[in-house]
């Protein structure tokens, strides 16, 4: 009996894991470090990253705003849970810095904790990285190359790219608007590369659309050093103004003639066609797209968690000051003996290399999460998945706690005494010492 | 560096954004979360603290109470046996005041019972006192009367006494 049971067992685990492929196959990932950018307000560029921390600090003011409305001497469900919550953080915290320290430091640790785990936690949700409005990278490649002071990429005096970039896209059948990433979508990619004259950028640029968009074979290929090869390059523009039969729809994307309408930009002149273009236009149902997903998860964004380990920075130190007064910088600038001298050159280099610490912990976390879920929903959706969500769950709470923590570490170690003359460390002699810097912190 | 960090997307207004996101966060969870949280913790502990002071007073009250009670117990149990005690007392004395009563009375019934009989044979000694001296004197009347001889002597003698009533009586 038992082995039917592990065969049924089997066979339900691989039909489960077939009909994942089957179905809910994610779109290759493409991977995009930074966060990309939904609209513009002023200086600012709103990116899904920012967009997805605000809605987090929404969610977490209404909710605790809601939670909190009408407490009970006599706690009940949602009471309880946030009563739990919080009453779990002070004590974790009270237990470290001592009930006085505790409650001073209290909040700002459990803020820390609460914006990161309900961050972590709600990039978990299955509309983030999802849902999105496309870009069009078609023609944003074309209107890059053509552009005389393009933002993505690095024109030099000489008239080369100082620096490769690679545009990421996936073939779609429509650009605008508000889109559900596709199941099974393929990506590809088109890389302008370091000293690439836009001409040449522009000549691999036509190769790559006919091999992707018309079905052509070039002899040499897009991946091989320098530039392409003319007869490609020839080929795959006549390939292109041929494949589709005239009266049908179109297909394949043309490279168009007229003068460019945007300013800032001029005519591009292939080096190997020896002809200039004004634009490129796609079919309908054929466009070279990024989706660009309104959520992601906050801290996948560096921008972000160096923005939290600065705040962190700056708490500690204000604690430090505001606790030792002056006597705070004795730590970092002590020159009794050179040993002590070199040891506080130490600690100051210390607390400034935190904040990188602390960004890119929580960055590496959280961004390895995020891909690895991408990539598991494109190769194995389904099961392996779910394993992968229970963990990133776990590292979710883990980094919220390690940061957390290590800011409440920190910020004990700033408020203590040091140095030879007072080696109380008592919270007594503190405020003997201190009583106006202990007097504001309440 | 400049290119890492064009690569990461590091850029200042977005890092300021955020910077100002959190100290937001931190106000709006202050006044929504942890202050109307904290108190309500504090104000339930120090119920609680107050409940069991409460309780300990009550419970020290109820001992006292306890106590006193039995004291008092105690106290009424010791008058009982106090007033069982006297009331024993008494009627011992009561009983031994009977009985010398009883004995004195007896002894002077029994006295006066004794006096009387003296008195009435004391009485019964003058009467016959005073008969027998009539006797004697009717007797020395008869003897003087008459010539005496010795028989005739005891024959008067005789016939008085057999004339008297005085017969052994």
């Amino acid at each position: 009996m038992k082995r039917v049971y592990i065969a049924v067992a089997v066979v339900a685990v691989l039909a489960w894991i077939a009909i994942g492929l089957l179905v809910a196959k994610g779109p290759q990932p493409e991977i995009v470090v930074p966060a990309e950018s939904l609209f513009k307000v002023g200086p600012l560029h709103v990116t899904n990253t920012l967009l997805t921390a605000w809605c987090v600090m929404l969610f977490l003011a209404i909710f605790t705003f809601l939670g909190t409305r009408s407490l009970k001497l006599l706690p009940s469900g949602f009471q309880n849970f946030i009563e739990g919550v919080v009453s779990f953080l002070l004590d974790q915290v009270t237990d470290i810095a001592g009930e006085r320290n505790g409650r001073r430091f209290f909040m700002v640790v459990g803020t820390f904790f609460l914006f990161i785990i309900v961050s972590n936690w709600g990039g978990l949700l299955p509309f983030f990285n999802a849902i999105g409005k496309t870009e069009d990278v078609g023609h944003e490649i074309f209107a890059q190359l053509a552009s005389d002071n393009p933002h993505k990429l690095v024109l030099t005096k000489d008239g080369t790219y100082d620096d490769g970039h690679k545009f990421a896209g996936a073939k779609t059948d429509k650009s605008g608007g508000v889109v559900l990433t596709k199941s099974g979508a393929k990506a590809i990619d088109f890389e302008v590369r370091k000293g690439d004259t836009p001409a040449e950028a522009l000549d691999r640029y036509v190769v790559f659309l006919a091999e992707n968009f018309a079905g052509f074979k070039p002899a040499h290929s897009l991946e091989e050093p320098g530039p392409a090869d003319p007869a490609d390059v020839k080929a795959a523009f006549t390939l292109l103004g041929t494949v589709d039969a005239p009266g049908t729809a179109a297909k394949a994307p043309r490279l168009t003639t007229e003068a460019p309408s945007e300013a800032g930009e001029h005519a591009l002149k292939s080096a190997a066609l020896g002809q200039s273009f004004g634009g490129v236009s796609f079919a309908e149902s054929q466009k070279l797209t990024l989706i660009v997903p309104f959520f992601r998860g906050v801290y996948s964004d560096v921008n972000n968690t160096l923005a939290l380990g600065i705040c962190s920075f700056i708490i500690v130190e204000f604690w430090g000051f505001q606790t030792l007064g002056f006597g705070y910088l004795k730590k970092f600038l002590n020159f009794s003996s050179p040993i002590n001298a070199f040891v506080g050159l130490l600690e100051l280099l210390s607390e400034f290399i935190r904040i990188i610490s602390f960004a890119f912990r929580l960055f590496g976390n959280i961004f390895a999460g995020e891909v690895l879920v991408l990539m598991l929903t494109f190769l194995m959706p389904f099961l392996f998945v779910d394993i992968i969500y229970g963990l990133e769950l776990f590292v979710g709470f883990i980094q919220a706690a390690v940061f957390a923590l290590l800011t409440l570490v920190f910020a004990v170690m700033a408020v203590e005494h040091h140095g030879e003359e007072e080696h109380h460390g008592d919270e007594a002699s503190a405020e003997a010492h201190h009583p106006s810097g202990t007097a504001q912190a309440h | 560096m400049d290119k890492a960090v064009e690569a990461l997307g590091i850029n200042l207004p977005q890092l300021i954004a955020q910077v100002a996101n959190f100290f937001v966060l931190l106000v709006i969870l202050r006044f929504t979360l942890y202050k109307p949280i904290l108190k309500m913790l504090d104000e339930r502990r120090q119920k609680i603290a107050e409940g069991l002071n409460a309780a300990e007073t009550a419970r020290a009250e109820a001992s006292q109470a306890q106590a006193n009670i039995q004291a008092q117990l105690d106290a009424a149990r010791k008058d009982g046996q106090d007033i069982v005690a006297n009331a024993q007392t008494i009627a011992q004395r009561i009983q031994t005041e009977a009985r010398e009563q009883s004995a004195r009375d007896r002894e002077a019934a029994l006295e006066r019972a004794r006096s009387e009989i003296q008195m009435e044979r004391d009485r019964a000694i003058a009467d016959l006192r005073g008969q027998f001296a009539d006797i004697t004197v009717t007797a020395a009347e008869r003897v003087i009367r008459q010539s005496l001889d010795r028989q005739a002597h005891q024959r008067i003698i005789d016939e008085t006494l057999a004339e008297s009533s005085f017969n052994g009586n």
